[in-house]
This record gives structure tokens, C-alpha cells and sequence, in this order.
């Protein structure tokens, strides 16, 4: 677009020309331009001058007949209308020259008259301008009607400047402008109207005419700004002309086709302009497919095709720059379904980036064309040579050649030939690749921010095509390598190919052989795309150096690559681009998602999951290739994690295997190792398992000619994904295995097991143990085999019933208290061992703990004992882990062995102790609090003061083994002591009492708590047992287990019932029974007592009876009663009741029972007498 | 003078063009005829003098140069050109761009309205000599007709597209087709060869 | 049309008999996949040939609705009798007279006997499953329909009591949870869904 003319790029602005007076015209030219619309002003000094505005050139005398014109469009015409032609000429005179001296009047005239007869015979208006320095000197009426005579001009064209005054400047300058204006539409208008005329009653010679016609008719209309009109004649112009080529007969068809586009491209910027600052994107780009279709087949003979193209791709560079600066959007009242019917437009349309890539395409045919025509033309130009002094003529698209004979030059039309070789010539100076390029980079990148991808890879790859051409083969190559990726991805393998061509040269012309190597054979391996067509010549320029993707053309690349490495080794390598890039050996390196992979795939199975170490385990590798014809591998290294377990194969054709650096693999013969195509290769080796752990086959390097290394990384039947490019072809998929299920499931790595220890490690525990007593589990490790080095032994405690730690979670912050501890390991053996155990590891915790085991040589032992204490009742898995090597050297030390035991191990409580509080004999305190607590539950049993409260402990052996109780013990805590006294009744005779499983012993102690407290700790029951030692076992330790005694209240009772009766009676002898009751208040109690009959006894005195007892004192019921029954009696049941207390006290049945004999026994009494008191007491 | 009408907007072919000429001057036929000796639409820089395809049914009329299945991931499934072969790679390129905008079209958030949801897709773009029409059955599998750069009805358009996907229906029904793979039936092909010379003839006349 | 209906069912009765009896009478899980796959790839045609003609489902719901209505009657000319969905990709298809249940049927002296309810039970659960490997195929049918529309799902199937129920879930939750082995064929989807049919 910049390449225009500046006239035509812009809109035209109307001209006026001004005349005399120069002292002025900057100020008036200033002020008309900056008008808007501006105009533009022709100043001309003085009126000498005043010539120039002359038609130029002879005028034609009419009766002439009229000679076709030579062209259809002047170059200067426009220019000459901008710069020459004014619409207006304004004479400019001082007041002071027309007014007075007569001299100067006249002079004025004489100049008048010039200028008259300079514009005279065209349309060009006259003005008058008077210019007077104050707005106050008056001119004379006669003078200014004088001058509009001398001048024809009606008085409102004659315009009077006022120069001193700042308003009135503005004012009549203001004057001077609407003057113009009107003028200039007027004169538009006019020699539109004059052109119009003859285009309308078709009074013209030839076609070229008629389309000048338009062309002025548009470009008046321009002036005055009617584009409307403008359009309508520019395109009656346009189509016009489209008629001329068929018609018109004036030139060589040739330059011809050359003029008449070189016009169309002017109506049709012209056109497009218009529309697009108009804001009609549809319609423009509408009609720029008319133009496009109306002149894409015009290209004229093939000697000047390129013109064409130039032109053609021209067109969409210049449309699409329009599209890019006039920032076109589609519109919203736009169809949203481009391309069908309701909207014949597409998206891409509207992007400037589809223009470029035109253009580019298009600026790439033209430079095949000149190629083609160079070619052609280079037998014909030594006959007749560039003609010289060729130039652009008066006409637009058309060339001349200058022709001097003395002083005489002329301008002699060309002849076709002359025309070609001169534009050829002329074109074969300019260097297209980087104008292509650059276009191809425009429309790249806007394709790229439009997120269209395809069609920006597709420019990148004009680029690189471009590059390559240019010779500039690394930037192409980088190209071509972006663009490979999508067509790779998307499988467009056509495309691919061509691609992997171009990459091809590259790399051969970059001297790189190993690239050339790896495409050769991604090419080679490539898919045949089923549509692509026979080959034949013109494919060859078509898809590439690559040739047509045909198989048998595969195949030729693949023996290329063969040739190649081949070549080196016959040392004239000089005709392979690589003459000493190639080292001794190229590595390919293929791994999962490299593109190489068609060309060769490893996949390698195990046949089992886990093995034993260095036992034989099978693997089966398999290869494929893709390539089109057979690959003979010379040798297949197998590679491991474990170097011991690679293995290498060689084929037998091979005459002399290559020693191999690594001498520790297998080396294996193979009768043929060759690869056909699509058809898995399967071997089946047999390899020893290493050391235990992990053995994964990581690759396997084919050498192929000796001089072509691949290595492919070992894929796992089970993982493997399918090709990316041939899993679209229709074909049978075969499986890397024979066995199907190995081929589902096939792994690529296998577990290998640590060997099994042959080291006995024993627990051996008694029975389930005890809370608090400290357990052992005895630990007994004895080699058979094995020698034990740097032993170590971890012992770990869990929960058994899961939960892991031991601890509960409440009680999990402070890590004391643990339910089941590890105390401690005790190594039972002579104190040589036992001194060397000293410095060795030794961690001991809550719940785990290490040792280490000293060194043992084969066939002799070492035990130990586990000390556990338990907590709580609760049942454990002991974990006991041995790990050791088999020798002292690091490199055994390295890799261990581990042997694990578990046991579980209950913990049970091994007493379960329980109490009783009762009564004192025969007395029966009233306690308060047992009145007023009926309510509430609070069941805390409560004592009375200075009575001697029963105590019965009861310790109940819930194991299932003996255990014997050493002792049985009430310890008060703190002040206890002197607040209460608890003796021991009855206890443990003769050291111990042994209790059998599920038996129960009794201890009864008395109370007498001597204070009252509502809450009293009696202290905690302290129980001294151990397991039963007569069993044998030598655990004779004591174990302390203590129970807390519940809080009691102590409180004095108000009222005390005792109850005095003798130890037994005879049968039917009379004995009395006191009940005394004893008022420990200061207060006078009212107390009812009754008697109820029983049918064993009579007795005499009142049934009911009440009384009321004084403070600190005693009330006294004595009964006489005869037992009549024989056998433990129940006495007649007595009632008490405290009025106050409203409470009713009855001695409880055990005290109110009494035996009578049936006659008197013969004992002695004291003893039971002393019984009896003692129990009293 | 003879007055001629001719619209730009529909261009001539070459017969046209020998019908009209009246007697010339013989340089200017000879221009002529190299001028529209070269106007076959398969017309690239490769055409020097190659004469029209014979699988056009009127030469210099809309034929169809290429059709082409696209799979799930934009991989052809099918390509078929009915041109000389040297242009296979050209339309290869232009199947392929041609796939951005069935992308821009089918899944541009402000086109909503249900009638877009209709499998013919219309224009994709005009490119150099070709016109490149769209269509996108149900089950994402893309369909792409490219023309000589004629205009080519809508109703030729969806026409052809109906029947080559009834033909595209049976070929992938048959039990051995597996889903996802080129569609490699003779069958088939000679098919689509039938709907292609065919195409235009149903609905022009 | 009556004929052909009947060698259908009996076309896909004798596949399950053969398949479950005779290939693959050991692994009965074995057999469910192959059946399955083969309903797949008949799901996958029929819905190619099905949708011609027809504009292009814009979601889900609207491949389910012809998964109910017109693919339906293609094939049982009849249509699915309940769909409900939660929302979120779960969707219940229902059939209550599911034709090709219609013809399967208990011996009836195993039905009423209460001679050795084991023996019964065993003789009841042997019947249940022959149904749902019945069954297997029409998943295979509906996933590789919804599949080849872009809806990568898994189906499974289950019958509460004759006549069976067909009822598909599809949780968006459960994206790669779901077997590869639940697509034999491999799916493109963008999600994955999750079926059955009860």
C-alpha cells in the first residue's frame, strides 16, 4: 500500500489558487487548510505568474478527428487536479492600488485581464480581493463596481480584506472562505456534470475512454465529498474495464493484461477504501471477492506469469493492510452461521492474517513463475537482449523505451518480447524469499493470537519452505521441527512427510548426520496415508525433496540410511554430505514418547512376578519395527538395574562379534536376529536374579550395521500404550508375547527375594501375664548355617487388639504411664559375652527396644530375656525382628537378613479385691446421713464414731494359676493415723495363704473412727502376693498391688441402740435381753419402742411402750423371755423409733438371733464366753 | 463493437470465453487461449499446460477436488482427492487448516442459538482455487468437501454431505471396521467417487 | 418384522449361552466383558446410524433423551418407561417390560418346590445370574452409544425381578476411579461417567 502514489492514497482535497499580494498568502493558506474540509492553496507571487494556471499543452482544435487515446489513465492526471488545477483563483490587489493613481489602476486591469485569459475556457471562478488596512478608510463604490466589471464577477465574489484589524481580519477572511467553499463545490461539480454528460450519451471514441470518464467523475465526486457517486462510477469504471480485456485491441496482448490490471488495482483500492472507512466491511470484502475471482484466471502467457502473480498477491497484501488499519470488526447485525446461505461470508475473512497468507502463497507462485520463465527465457535472451532505457510511460501500467536520434527523443512503443525480458529482468533483481517470509510471519503470528493453530503451523511451514529456499537451513529447520510436533500429534502422516523431508536436507545440508539418520527413519517407519496418489514427476516438486509417500519410496530411504552408515566405513565418504561429521558409531536413543519409537519398540516381560535370588528366572524381550523392509540387528545388549543379569545376543551372521566392554554379561548366540516389518520379534532368555530387591529391565541397544545404535528404553507389555501414528491404521494389532495373559500383564520389573535365614530365633513364654508383676519372655536365637554378623534384635510392642501405641489416648500427652511397658532385656551368659554387650547398641523404650546380638558362628546360640510389665490388663503382640549379615566385610554388610517372630501375650489382673462395711455387733447407730440420703444416691457408705466398724476385704484370684498372698494391709494415708485405727482382726497365718485359681480370701479388720468428716479416706488396701513358688518357678519376687478404699463419712450418731443378749439359751429356761439406748445428744429424745410376738418364744412386758431419755444418758428395756423352740431362735423382733428423727432403728437379723440348746450343754464357757467378749468388745 | 455483459461476479469459463470471442486479431486470440489455458481451478504453478481433470462431470463447472474424514482427535480417517495426484499434499494442508474453523465454529461460547447445533457447517473458507465446506455429524467425526471455487449451492452442499455420511454410516457398520481406525473399504471409496461425480447434478438441473 | 424381532432375542440369547456356557463357562466375569464389548461396538454403529439427520446434542441430558426415545424404539420399539437423574451426572433409565427378559422364565418345578430351600436358592441364584448376563449386552449397547456421542460412561446392570429394570448412574464424582477394563475399546470422552443398570 505504501508503494502508491500519495495522491492516491489520501482523499483529494479541493484547490484554490490566490494571486498577488505574497505578503498574505501564508496567513490565508494557513487559515483555508485548516478549515474543514481543508483546502489546499495555490499561491502564486505575482501575476506574471498567473500563465501557469494556462491549460498546458496545445489546445486541440476540434474539427481534428480524435485519435484513440495511447492509455486509459494519465499517471499525472490526479496529480495535476491536486496540485494545478484550481477550482478558484482569487486576485488579490491593495486598496490603495486601485484607488487613486491611475497608473496603477490601470496596471491592476492589465493584470485583471491576464489572470482572465489564463482560466479562460475552463470552469475555473474568479475573486476579487480587496485588501484595505482599516476597516474605517472607505473605498469609493465606483471602484469596486469598476473592478467586478473588469472581472465578470457578481459582487459577491469580490471580497474585501481587512489587514489591521484583528476581527475584522476574521471576519472577512471567514468571508473570503465560504466564497471559496461555494466556488469549489460549484466547479466540482460542474466538470463532473461535463464528464457525466459524455459517459451518459457514450459520445467517446474507445472503452479506455469511458473508463477515464469514470475515474474523473469519481474523482470529482471525491472532491466534494459525494462518495456515494464515487462508488457507483468507480465500479461502472471496474466493470467496464473487466469487459476491455476480452474486447480492447490497442496493445499487445501482454502489456495489455498488464495496463488494464495495473488500472483495475487503482479503481479497486479506490473502491475498497471507500467502502471500509465508510464502515461496510460485508460489503468490501464482497467485493473484493468479485475482484479477486473476476481477475485470479486473467494471468496472460506463462512467460509473464509472474506479473500476474505479483499483481494477484499485491491484491490481498494491500486488501489486507486496508482490513488491519481501518481495524475492522465483524458486525453483530451479522448472521453468526458464516458460510451458508443467510451468511455467504467466512471468519477468516475478516483477519488480515488470511490476506497475508494469500499473498504469501501467491508471492511464492509468482516466484516459481519466474523461475520457470528465467528458465525458458535464457535461450531466448542471447538472441536479443534487455532492450535498455525502458521506462514507465505517461499512461498508467504501460512502458515505453526512450529512442534518441541527435537531440530528437522519442518514445517507441515495446513489443511483447521486449516487455517480457524487461520485466523479467526487472524482477529477477528483486529477492522474494524474505518479502515471503515476512508475510508468512505476519499471518503466523495473528493466526496464533486467533488460537487457530493449524492454519499458523501451516504459515510457519511457508517460512521454513522459504528458509530452505533461501538456503538459511538451521531457521528451517527449526520450523519445520515446530511443525512437525502438531502434524506428529494430530497423525496427519502426509504431512508429516514432507515435513521430515525438508528436515531431512536440512540436517544433510547442516552436515548432521545423526538427525539425517533418526528422520530417514521416522519417514521410513511412517504410515502410508491410504488417499495420497501415484507417483510421478511433478511429485517430486509437490510434496518436497521427499518424493510421494509411497512404499516403495520408504523403502529407498531406509537402504539411504543403510548406504550412509555403510558409506563411511568404505571411506569415500565424499559424495554423503557428511564427509568427517559421522563419528564411529551413531546412538539413537528412543524412548517412551519419542517419535522413533515405529522405528524400533522394546517391550520386555518377566515371566514371573517374584523370584528367589539366584535362582533362573525367564524373560522374554520382544522387538517391533515399523520399517518398511526387513532390519537385520547384529547384536542386542539387554541392559538391567543389576549390570550382573545383562546379557547380549548375537546374531551368527555376524562373523566376528565385537568383544563386548562389558565382560561380565552372558554372551549368547542367536541363529538370525531380524526384524520384519510389523511382526513382533519375541526371544526368551534365561537369566540369574541378582541380589534381593528390585530388577528392572531398563533397555535394550540393538546394533544394526554395525554402526547404528539404538537404544530403546524396555517398556512392560502391561503399560504399553499403542503407536501414535499407527494406531489409525486398519491393521492387526499382534501382541509382544505368545501368551496373551503375559501380554496383558507382562511387567518389565520383578521383585527378588531376600534369601531365607537359616537362623532360629524362638519366644517362648509362660502363660498370660500378670498386671505388676515384671514378665519375661525368654529369647533364644541359635544359628543353624548362618553365621551371625552385626546382629541386631528389635523388639516392638503393640496393641494387640490394633491402635498401635500403648498407651491410653487421654493419658497419651504424658508418655509415663504406658499400659504395657518394656523394662528391660537381661542377657543371661557368662560375663565375656555380657562385657562385649556393654559397648554395643542397646535403646530401650516404652514399647520398643534394640539390642545387639553378638557375633555367633555357625551352630551355637545366644538368648536373652524380654522384661514386660503390664498396667493394665491388656492383651499384646510382641514383635521380635533379627536382622544380621553374613560377613563382617562391608560389601556383605550391605545386604541384610531379617527373620520375624510375633507372639501375642495376654495380660490379666491377678486379684480382683473387693470390701464390706457392717455394722458393729448388736449395736445399731443411727446414722443421719442414711435418713437424709434416701433421696439422693450417693451411695458413700458411712461410719459412726467411736464404734468399732466391720471390715471385710475379700481378694478373689481370677488367673488360672495359683498365687500365694503374702500379706494384707490397710495403710491410712497421711493424718489417717490417729483419726481412725484399723486393726487387723483376722489375717494371714504363717507367712503366706495360698489362693487357688477362682478362690476368694477374706481379711476382716475393725474400724473405729475416732473424728467426724463427711468425706474420710480410710487409705488404700495394700495386697503383697507372688505366684505360687511351690509350682517350682523360680519367681519369688513380691509383688505389691494396692486398691484405693472409697471415701466414707464419719459422722456421731444422736442415738445408739445396743442390744444386750446372752450367747445362747436352754429350752425353757427363762433368760433376759437388754436393749439399751443410749442418747449421745444434748438434747431430750422421745424414742418408741415395740415388740413383736414370735411363736418360739414368749415373754412378758408391754408390746408398745415410749419413752424419754435425758441427754448423755441411757434408757434401759430388759425382757424376760422363755424360749419354746430348739435350733437357732429369731428373737421376737424389736422396733425402736426416734421421734425426732422420726427414724425406727431394728437390730438386724444376724444380731437378733440367738441359739438354744435343747438341754444343757457340757462345755466349758469360758472359752466361748471369751469369744462372745471378744466379739462384743 | 459487440457490447458484452459480463458480471464479475460470475467469472467465465474458458468455452465461455471461446463462444464469445468475435473475430480478433490473431495475437490477441493467441493471448486468449494461453490467458484461459491455464484456468482450470486445480490451477497452482504446478498446471503448467495439464488439461482438465476428466472426473469433473462439465469441466470448468464446480467439481468436488477432495473429500476427507477427521476422526475424534483431528486425525483423518479418510482422504480421497479428485485431482491429479501432485495436488494431494495441497489439499492435505487445506483439509487440515480447515479444521480451526470447524474449532472456531462448533465451540465459540457466543454462538448458542440451537439452530448452530445443525451438523452442516457451511463455508469454512475460500482459499486459493478451493472452497472448503464443513460438516460435523453427532458423533464429533468431521466431514470435509472441498470444491473448485465456484458458487456452490447450500442445498448441493448439504445434499452431498447426506449422502456421503449415509455412506460413511455404512462403512463404519460393518462388523470388521474397528471404531477410531482409517477407513480403508474399496467399497466405500468407490462410493464416494459415485457421490462425487454426481455432486451438483441433483439439484442445479 | 414379528420373525425378525424373534431371531434377535434368539440371536442374544444363544450369544450368552454360548459365551457363558461354552467359551468361557469357567470365568463367568470373563465372559460378561466379552458380551459387554460386543453390545459396545453394536451400541457404537447403531448410534452412528442413528443420529444422522439430526442436529447435535448440545449436553448430556439430551444424548440421554435419545438414548430413551429414539434409540430405544429403534431397537425394543418401545420407549425407556422412567428416566430420572440426580443432576449430577447420574441418570436412571427404567424399562419395565424389557424385551429381552420377557422370555426368560424359572422352571417352574424349581420355582414353587420347597423341598431343600439350599437347593432351591442355588437353582434361584443360577437363574439370576443367566438374566444379568442377559444384560451385560444392552449395557455394552447403551455405553457404546453415549461413547461414540462423546460420553465416556461406564454401565453395569442389575434386575431387582422380572420384569428387569434398567436403571444408570452416572456420578461425575468417580472421573479415574473407573476401570480401563470398563472400556475395551477405549474411549475419547473428555469425562468419565459411571452406569448401571438395575
Amino acid at each position: 500500500m505504501e508503494d502508491y502514489p500519495e495522491e492516491l492514497r489520501t482523499p483529494p482535497v479541493s484547490l484554490v489558487s490566490i494571486v498577488g499580494c505574497p505578503e498574505l498568502h501564508p496567513s490565508i493558506s494557513a487559515a483555508l487548510s485548516s478549515q474543514q474540509p481543508p483546502m489546499n492553496t495555490l499561491a502564486l507571487p505575482d501575476f506574471a505568474k498567473a500563465s501557469i494556471l494556462a491549460r498546458s499543452g496545445k489546445p486541440r482544435d476540434p474539427l481534428a478527428p480524435s485519435q484513440p487515446p495511447a492509455g486509459i489513465l494519465k499517471k499525472d492526471w490526479l496529480l495535476k487536479h491536486r496540485t494545478r488545477v484550481p477550482a478558484a483563483v482569487a486576485a488579490l490587489f491593495r486598496a490603495d492600488q486601485v484607488s487613486g493613481d491611475p497608473a496603477q489602476w490601470l496596471q491592476a486591469c492589465s493584470d485583471l485581464e491576464n489572470l482572465k485569459s489564463a482560466i479562460q475556457g475552463k470552469n475555473t471562478k474568479l475573486v476579487v480581493v480587496l485588501v484595505q488596512a482599516q476597516a474605517s478608510d472607505e473605498l469609493s463604490e465606483d471602484v469596486t463596481v469598476a473592478l467586478r466589471k473588469h472581472a465578470e464577477i457578481d459582487s459577491k465574489h469580490l471580497v474585501v480584506l481587512v489587514e489591521h484589524d484583528e476581527a475584522e481580519w476574521n471576519r472577512s477572511l471567514n468571508k473570503l472562505k465560504n466564497v471559496f467553499v461555494e466556488l469549489c463545490a460549484a466547479f466540482y461539480k460542474e466538470e463532473g456534470r461535463r464528464i457525466k454528460a459524455r459517459i451518459e450519451k457514450r459520445n467517446f471514441a474507445s472503452v479506455e475512454l469511458s473508463i477515464r470518464y469514470c475515474f474523473k467523475v469519481s474523482i470529482y465526486a471525491e472532491f466534494r465529498r459525494d462518495w456515494p457517486e464515487a462508488l457507483k462510477f468507480y465500479e461502472e469504471g471496474v466493470r467496464v474495464l473487466r469487459e476491455m480485456i476480452g474486447t480492447s485491441t490497442r496493445l499487445p496482448p501482454t502489456q495489455r493484461l498488464v495496463e488494464i490490471k495495473a488500472v483495475a488495482e487503482q479503481f479497486h483500492f479506490k473502491i475498497s477504501t471507500l467502502l471500509l472507512h465508510a464502515g461496510k466491511v460485508v460489503e468490501a470484502i464482497t467485493w473484493f471477492r468479485k475482484h479477486i475471482r473476476s481477475y485470479e484466471r486473467v494471468v496472460g502467457t506463462p512467460e509473464v506469469a509472474f506479473l500476474h502473480w505479483e499483481w494477484f498477491s499485491r491484491q490481498f497484501l494491500v486488501f489486507g493492510e486496508l482490513i488491519e488499519t481501518t481495524s475492522t470488526t465483524i458486525p453483530d447485525t451479522l448472521s453468526p452461521r458464516f458460510g451458508t446461505a443467510d451468511n455467504a461470508l467466512t471468519e477468516w475473512e475478516f483477519q488480515p492474517a488470511y490476506y497475508y497468507q494469500l499473498a504469501a502463497t501467491y508471492l511464492r507462485e509468482k516466484r516459481y513463475a519466474i523461475e520457470c520463465s528465467s528458465s525458458m527465457a535464457n535461450l531466448t535472451t542471447e538472441v536479443n537482449g534487455v532492450p535498455e532505457s525502458v521506462m514507465p510511460s505517461v499512461y498508467v501500467g504501460q512502458y515505453v523505451r526512450l529512442f534518441e536520434q541527435g537531440d530528437t527523443v522519442s518514445v517507441l512503443p515495446l513489443s511483447d518480447t521486449e516487455y517480457t525480458s524487461y520485466a523479467l529482468s526487472e524482477a529477477e533483481r528483486f529477492q522474494d524469499s524474505y518479502e515471503i517470509i515476512a508475510l508468512f510471519r505476519k499471518a503466523y503470528e495473528s493466526f496464533q493470537s486467533l488460537g487457530a493453530t493449524r492454519m499458523a503451523s501451516a504459515c510457519s511451514g511457508g517460512m521454513a519452505i522459504e528458509y530452505y529456499a533461501a538456503g538459511d537451513f538451521s531457521n528451517a529447520k527449526q520450523l519445520f521441527d515446530s511443525v512437525a510436533g502438531l502434524y506428529r500429534q494430530e497423525g496427519w502422516t502426509t504431512l508429516l512427510w514432507e515435513n521430515l523431508g525438508y528436515l531431512r536436507e536440512c540436517s544433510m545440508k547442516l552436515n548432521s548426520p545423526k538427525d539425517f539418520i533418526s528422520y530417514s527413519l521416522e519417514m521410513a517407519a511412517l504410515p502410508l496415508f491410504s488417499g495420497s496418489g501415484a507417483e510421478n514427476r511433478e511429485n517430486k516438486i509437490k510434496s518436497g525433496p521427499a518424493g510421494s509417500p509411497t512404499i516403495s519410496r520408504r523403502e529407498n530411504i531406509q537402504q539411504e540410511v543403510i548406504n550412509v552408515l555403510e558409506r563411511k566405513q568404505s571411506s569415500e565418504g565424499t559424495d554423503d554430505g557428511f564427509n568427517n561429521a559421522m563419528e564411529e558409531v551413531t546412538h539413537l536413543d528412543i524412548d517412551q514418547i519419542s517419535p522413533l519409537r515405529m522405528v524400533l519398540t522394546a517391550s520386555v516381560a518377566f515371566h514371573d512376578q517374584s523370584v528367589k535370588p539366584g535362582s533362573p528366572l525367564l524373560v522374554s524381550v520382544s522387538l517391533l519395527s515399523h520399517l518398511p523392509s526387513p532390519v537385520v540387528v547384529d547384536q542386542l545388549e539387554v541392559q538391567f538395574n543389576q549390570s550382573d543379569c545383562n546379557f547380549v545376543i548375537h546374531s551368527t551372521q555376524e562373523d566376528s562379534p565385537p568383544l563386548d566392554s562389558n565382560l561380565r554379561d552372558q554372551v549368547v548366540q542367536d541363529t538370525s536376529l531380524t526384524l520384519f516389518t510389523n511382526r513382533w520379534m519375541r526371544l526368551t532368555h534365561e537369566v540369574k536374579s541378582g541380589q534381593s530387591g528390585k530388577l528392572e529391565c531398563l533397555s535394550v541397544k540393538a546394533t544394526i550395521h554395525k554402526h547404528l545404535v539404538i537404544c530403546c528404553h524396555a517398556e512392560s507389555p502391561a503399560s504399553m500404550e499403542d503407536f501414535p501414528l499407527w494406531k489409525f491404521e486398519n491393521q492387526v494389532e499382534t501382541l509382544p508375547t505368545k501368551d496373551t495373559a503375559l501380554a496383558f500383564s507382562g511387567q518389565k520389573l520383578i521383585q527378588v527375594e531376600e534369601p531365607d535365614a537359616q537362623v532360629d530365633l524362638v519366644l517362648n513364654s509362660a502363660g498370660p501375664a500378670l498386671v505388676g508383676e515384671l514378665f519375661t519372655v525368654p529369647v533364644t536365637i541359635e544359628s543353624k548355617g548362618h553365621a551371625v554378623h552385626s546382629g541386631e534384635l528389635k523388639i516392638n510392642l503393640v496393641d494387640a487388639r490394633g491402635g498401635g501405641l500403648l498407651l491410653s489416648p487421654r493419658e497419651a500427652e504424658d508418655s509415663e504411664s504406658h499400659h504395657v511397658e518394656l523394662l528391660g532385656v537381661s542377657t543371661v551368659s557368662e560375663d565375656k559375652e555380657s562385657k562385649e554387650e556393654a559397648d554395643s547398641i542397646r535403646k530401650i523404650q516404652y514399647s520398643f527396644g534394640v539390642v545387639s546380638v553378638p557375633t555367633l558362628s555357625v551352630g551355637d546360640s545366644w538368648s536373652c530375656k524380654l522384661e514386660i510389665k503390664w498396667h493394665r490388663a491388656k492383651s499384646v503382640m510382641l514383635y521380635v525382628s533379627l536382622g544380621y549379615s553374613l560377613g563382617s566385610s562391608e560389601e556383605e554388610a550391605l545386604h541384610r537378613l531379617n527373620i520375624h517372630r510375633s507372639l501375642q501375650i495376654e495380660g490379666q489382673i491377678p486379684l480382683l479385691v473387693s470390701h464390706q462395711f457392717l455394722r458393729p455387733f448388736r449395736r445399731e447407730p443411727l446414722l443421719l446421713s442414711g435418713i437424709r440420703s434416701l433421696g439422693s444416691d450417693d451411695k458413700k457408705c458411712s461410719l459412726a464414731m467411736n464404734e468399732s466398724n466391720m471390715l471385710i476385704v475379700t481378694a478373689r484370684n481370677c488367673t488360672d494359676v495359683p498365687l500365694c498372698l503374702h500379706s494384707m494391709t490397710i495403710q491410712p494415708d497421711g493424718d489417717g493415723e490417729q483419726l481412725c485405727s484399723v486393726p487387723q482382726i483376722s489375717g494371714i497365718s504363717n507367712g503366706h495363704a495360698v489362693v487357688a485359681p477362682s478362690e476368694e480370701y477374706k481379711g476382716i479388720f475393725s474400724v473405729n473412727p475416732r473424728a467426724i468428716s463427711t468425706n474420710f479416706n480410710l487409705g488404700e488396701i495394700c495386697l503383697n502376693w507372688s505366684r505360687d513358688s511351690s509350682l517350682g518357678e523360680d519367681q519369688d519376687r513380691l509383688i505389691i498391688m494396692k486398691e484405693q478404699l472409697p471415701e466414707v463419712s464419719i459422722e456421731e450418731p444422736p442415738l445408739v441402740v445396743g442390744m444386750e443378749c446372752p450367747p445362747y439359751a436352754i429350752l425353757g429356761i427363762p433368760f433376759t435381753i437388754y436393749v439399751k439406748i443410749h442418747n449421745s445428744t444434748s438434747l431430750l429424745q422421745e424414742i418408741k419402742y415395740s415388740l413383736v410376738d414370735s411363736q418360739n418364744f414368749v415373754f412378758s412386758g408391754a408390746h408398745n411402750h415410749a419413752a424419754f431419755i435425758l441427754p448423755k444418758s441411757e434408757h434401759i428395756v430388759s425382757h424376760k423371755l422363755v424360749p419354746l423352740g430348739s435350733g437357732s431362735q429369731q428373737l421376737p423382733k424389736i422396733t425402736v423409733t426416734s421421734v425426732r428423727y422420726s427414724a425406727a432403728l431394728t437390730p438386724s437379723a444376724s444380731a437378733a438371733t440367738v441359739f438354744v440348746y435343747p438341754s444343757e450343754p457340757k462345755f466349758n464357757l469360758e472359752t466361748s464366753h471369751s469369744t462372745s467378749d471378744e466379739i462384743v468388745s | 463493437m459487440v457490447p458484452v455483459d459480463v458480471k464479475p461476479s460470475s467469472p467465465i469459463s474458458p468455452h465461455e470465453w471461446a463462444g464469445r470471442e468475435p473475430s480478433q486479431s490473431p495475437e490477441l486470440l493467441r493471448g486468449l487461449s494461453l490467458a484461459t489455458g491455464r484456468r482450470q481451478p486445480a490451477g497452482g504453478r504446478f498446471l503448467r499446460s495439464s488439461p482438465v481433470t476428466g472426473s469433473s462431470p462439465l469441466p470448468g463447472g464446480i467439481m468436488i477436488v477432495c473429500v476427507a474424514v477427521v476422526g475424534h482427535q483431528n486425525n483423518p480417517l479418510y482422504l480421497q482427492s479428485f485431482t491429479e495426484a501432485d495436488d494431494a499434499l495441497k489439499l492435505h494442508h487445506i483439509v487440515h487448516c480447515s479444521l480451526d474453523v470447524i474449532d472456531e465454529r462448533v465451540n465459540n461460547p457466543k454462538r448458542s442459538a440451537p439452530t448452530l447445533n445443525e451438523t452442516f457447517l457451511g463455508l469454512l473458507y475460500p482459499t486459493e482455487n478451493y472452497k472448503v465446506y464443513g460438516y460435523l455429524t453427532n458423533t464429533k467425526v468431521k466431514f470435509i468437501m472441498v470444491t473448485t471455487d465456484l458458487e456452490v449451492k447450500d442445498a448441493d452442499a448439504r445434499n452431498f454431505f447426506r449422502k456421503f455420511h449415509a455412506a460413511y454410516v455404512d462403512a463404519v457398520s460393518n462388523p470388521f471396521h474397528v471404531p477410531g481406525k482409517k477407513i480403508a473399504s474399496r467399497s466405500f471409496g468407490a462410493r464416494v467417487s459415485t457421490i462425487v461425480k454426481s455432486f451438483g447434478s441433483g439439484t442445479t438441473s | 418384522m414379528a420373525i425378525a424381532e424373534s431371531c434377535v432375542d434368539a440371536v442374544v440369547m444363544e450369544m450368552v449361552a454360548v459365551y457363558c456356557g461354552g467359551l468361557y463357562a469357567a470365568k463367568p466375569e470373563l465372559a460378561a466383558r466379552r458380551i459387554e464389548a460386543i453390545g459396545f461396538q453394536v451400541g457404537h454403529q447403531l448410534s452412528e446410524r442413528y443420529t444422522m439427520e439430526r442436529p447435535r446434542f448440545s449436553d448430556h441430558l439430551e444424548a440421554i433423551k435419545f438414548i430413551c426415545k429414539d434409540f430405544w424404539s429403534e431397537l425394543f420399539k418401545k420407549q425407556i418407561d422412567n428416566l430420572k437423574t440426580n443432576h449430577r451426572g447420574t441418570f436412571v433409565l427404567q424399562d419395565n417390560r424389557f424385551r429381552w427378559l420377557t422370555r426368560v422364565s424359572l422352571d417352574p418345578y424349581t420355582e414353587n418346590t420347597d423341598s431343600t430351600e439350599n437347593d432351591s436358592a442355588a437353582l434361584g441364584d443360577t437363574a439370576a445370574q443367566t438374566t444379568t448376563m442377559l444384560l451385560y449386552f444392552p449395557c455394552g449397547l447403551i455405553r457404546g452409544a453415549l461413547t461414540n456421542l462423546g460420553i465416556s460412561c461406564s454401565v453395569s446392570a442389575d434386575m431387582s425381578n422380572l420384569p428387569a429394570y434398567l436403571i444408570c448412574f452416572m456420578p461425575v464424582t468417580i472421573i479415574d476411579s473407573l476401570p480401563k477394563s470398563a472400556s475395551p475399546l477405549g474411549t475419547h470422552g473428555g469425562m468419565d461417567n459411571y452406569f448401571w443398570v438395575l
